[in-house]
């Protein structure tokens, strides 16, 4: 995200991770409120008028034609009100850009762009491969709060990864990063981490009685163990948080070329409590995870798998943005001299 | 020491590949694929004192040439890939066989780290193997190697 001063209008952001159903079900709830209607989708191919809430549930059921609902699954969509205005012609096709090309250097950008032209709007993209991630933008922060207040009810998979009120800054928010560092794994944490002169801690998990080439080395510290969790009761494995103080070394043991077993399963600040590193591996949400442990260590990175044999991409989140800011900017760093794409920050 | 070029036209040290013994990261690792071509007997004098099985001095870093040799070739690794095999492909059967070797020993036991097994176990021949053929692929004349090769001095922290 490029940083610049300029503010917005007063907007409140709600970050949800759910599924279709919590669009069905939020969208539902807001049954009858003239903020919500009328409502436009867009997706990159297209401009779809909806007529009322029923039909944007019946869309969203995939009641409609099947060509739709594809779209609908697999491309970045936004759902948007009422115009602010009825000038700005090329609004929508403004619009369809952001969703065609979605890039972290204009996530700022689209946002602002859909606060100003739109009374609210809700984006919609992957977070993880196997979650999708929601964005509710909105001027109103009684729709905003209403929004957040029924998207946590909507199911037992939906979950607020953030309400941000009255967000005048681009810096107040975007604690998310989705990015790509193939062949570079681990750099950018361990870059961050040096910046503020400590060492990366890393987790992972091993079947029991493994031994790496790596953990014979004295400058691989464990500063924790759990052996055979009581979470894990079925299988035999060894979980070990590691200080590790040399570069070359976090390198060699993150590096994807070790095999995708061996990518870390957290990378979180020195000074981590190790129960709050271990208590991640027993969660099921990425995306819940990694946000709950970097609230309270400060910051998390962590690999999400999926999409393909042998595919993923990396999950950052700091509690404050500036910290996933200087994240990303570590990661332009490294895209300069190489080729790994950031996928976007939220 | 070589740097890398930033946006802000800054020289950046590479933390991850400082030079030592005054080669960098892939040169290094050239030399240690060259060490493997050569024969049993060059190797073990190149690499002196290798320990036998039931001797202690096995089971430490700093003491086994053997675990040294494998530490190096997996800590070098990468620094070798990004130059010459960024995809893997020719490098990915000699780590999965250094891998094979790797997964012989245990928190309990040496596996394949003791003199024994160097000299008679098919693992490291299939290993010597693999990196004649890597040098081959890659089109790759065999390194100089100092002797003896101070193998515990390549798996120092490099930082």
């Amino acid at each position: 995200m490029s940083a610049t001063d300029a503010t917005l209008s007063p907007i409140d952001l709600v970050l949800v991770l759910g599924s279709e159903g919590l669009l069905q079900h939020t969208l539902a709830a807001f049954h009858g409120s003239a903020a919500v209607a009328p409502a436009t989708l867009l997706t990159p191919q297209l401009v779809q008028p909806v007529r009322d809430l029923e039909e944007i549930v019946e869309v969203s059921r995939g009641r409609t034609e099947r060509r739709f609902f594809a779209l609908w699954h697999r491309s970045d969509w936004a759902l948007v009100g009422p115009p602010r205005s009825s000038a700005a012609a090329d609004r929508e096709e403004k619009a369809r850009a952001f969703l065609a090309y979605p890039s972290p250097g204009n996530d700022e950008a689209r946002i602002r762009f859909f606060s100003e032209h739109y009374e609210w709007s809700l984006h919609s993209w992957y977070g993880t491969y196997q979650e999708r991630t929601h964005l509710f933008v909105a001027a109103d922060p009684e729709l905003a709060r209403a929004f957040s207040t029924r998207a946590e009810r909507a199911d037992r998979r939906t979950k607020i990864l953030g309400h941000y009120e009255r967000v005048t800054r681009p810096d107040d928010f975007g604690r998310f990063a989705l990015f790509y560092d193939h062949g570079m794994e681990g750099r950018f944490a361990w870059r961050l981490a040096r910046e503020s002169d400590g060492f990366p801690l890393v987790l992972f998990e091993f079947p029991e009685a493994s031994i790496l080439w790596w953990q014979r080395a004295p400058w691989a510290q464990v500063v924790a163990a759990q052996r055979n969790p009581s979470s894990r009761p079925l299988v035999a494995v060894d979980r070990r948080l590691y200080r590790i103080t040399d570069a070359r070394l976090f390198d060699a043991i993150t590096w994807r070329g070790r095999g995708q077993a061996d990518l870390p399963q957290l990378i979180v600040p020195e000074g981590t409590e190790p129960a709050v590193a271990f208590d991640f591996l027993d969660r099921l949400d990425a995306l819940g995870g990694v946000r709950d442990v970097g609230e309270r260590v400060g910051w998390a990175q962590t690999y999400v798998h999926g999409g393909g044999s042998e595919e993923y991409h990396g999950l950052f989140y700091a509690r404050d943005p500036a910290i996933t800011g200087r994240f990303c900017e570590i990661a332009g760093d490294f895209s300069e001299s190489g080729s790994v794409p950031i996928h976007g920050r939220t | 020491m070589e740097g890398r070029e930033v946006a802000d036209g800054v020289q950046r040290e590479d933390e991850f590949d400082r030079p030592w013994l005054g080669l960098r990261g892939e040169h290094l690792f050239r030399m240690l694929l060259s060490l493997l071509a050569g024969s049993p007997k060059r190797q073990r004098r190149l690499l002196p004192a290798i320990p036998s099985r039931g001797d202690p001095r096995a089971r430490e870093l700093e003491l086994n040439p053997l675990l040294g040799l494998s530490f190096a070739l997996h800590y070098y690794m990468p620094a070798w890939c990004r130059a010459h095999d960024p995809d893997r492909d020719a490098t990915w059967p000699l780590d999965e066989c250094l891998e094979a070797i790797d997964r012989t020993a245990s928190t309990e036991d040496v596996g394949a780290f003791c003199l024994e097994s160097f000299l008679a176990d098919r693992s490291w021949r299939q290993l010597r193997h693999e990196a004649r053929a890597l040098l081959k692929e890659l089109g790759l004349e065999r390194a100089p190697i100092p002797s003896p090769l101070p193998i515990f001095e390549l798996v120092k922290p490099s930082s």
